[in-house]
């Protein structure tokens, strides 16, 4: 398949989405405790926004390794 | 909380970057629905995800940790407000009260009494403030407070062990290996004042500021 041609599936699109919304999240959690550091929004900022940003940069590694296995570059 | 130096523009910065990354990831994510993905989308999505989202997390990771450091972030908790109220009055003679208002201690007072030196002193100042979040938002706390254990006399030998004054006091010598250990304690019985005042500890002025 040409490269230009690759359309991503239904599913990695899907995936995409739910990375999109993790790393909003993230960075909505991020932004919380640059605006006011308290220990909560601290906790939440490094913690749990780590793990969801985590969670969205694996998803997106995981599509783009997908997409360029399927157009024969992997 | 006030900044230290520097830490605006870099609290801007992170900002700034969160923003993006966001605005970048939408818009790619939204854009493209169906066909063809576009090299400018796949550039946006990545510089989004694995350029500013990490850039912006730990920016505020290290300012978030530096933070955490000050008098302002311990008194966000009302809990302490009584500790800090004792700490910024002048005519305290609590000995905490008297680091402060000396600057004995020069900055992050509560912080510098209250975590180990050396390696893991941070990593355990760190553990012990997640379980006092826990038990601050969920898992409620009985008062009067009590300090976890026993307080480790070499947070104030550090300073104190090495001053000509310290070391010309008779008891000092006599109890150098109790002190040590921290067997005997800097505070209480006939050797220094409180820390903070018994009132703080129950909470009684807490609402105060």
């Amino acid at each position: 398949m040409p490269p230009d041609a690759y359309q991503p599936g239904r599913a990695v699109r899907r995936w995409l989405v739910v990375a999109a919304v993790f790393h909003a999240v993230a960075m909505l959690l991020v932004m919380l405790a640059l605006v006011r550091l308290t220990p909560v929004t601290m906790t939440f900022s490094v913690g749990a926004a780590g793990g969801l940003l985590a969670a969205a940069c694996g998803i997106f590694l995981c599509g783009v390794t997908i997409g360029l296995r399927r157009r024969h570059i992997l | 909380m006030t900044d230290e130096p520097g830490f605006a523009a870099i609290r801007i910065a992170a900002f700034v970057a969160c923003l993006a990354a966001i605005g970048l990831v939408a818009r790619a994510t939204l854009a493209q629905r169906s066909g063809p993905m576009e090299p400018a989308h796949r550039w946006m999505l990545l510089i989004g995800f694995v350029v500013l989202a990490p850039l912006a997390y730990l920016l505020n990771a290290g300012l978030a940790i530096s933070g955490a450091k000050s008098v302002a972030f311990c008194n966000s908790c009302h809990v302490m407000h009584g500790y800090v109220k004792d700490l910024q009055d002048p005519d305290s003679e609590h000995l905490a009260a008297q680091h402060f208002q000396y600057r004995w201690i020069n900055d992050h007072q509560c912080y510098t009494c209250h975590s180990d030196y050396g390696l893991f002193g941070d990593v355990d100042a760190k553990i012990a403030g997640l379980r006092h979040v826990w038990f601050y938002t969920l898992g409620g706390y009985e008062l009067p407070l009590k300090i976890r254990g026993t307080y480790d006399n070499q947070r104030c030998l550090v300073c104190h062990a090495p001053v000509k004054s310290y070391q010309e006091i008779a008891e000092h010598e006599k109890n150098a290996a109790t002190i040590a250990t921290s067997a005997t304690s800097c505070i209480g019985g006939a050797c220094h004042v409180a820390p903070h005042p018994k009132a703080a500890a129950r909470g009684e002025s807490a609402d105060a500021s």
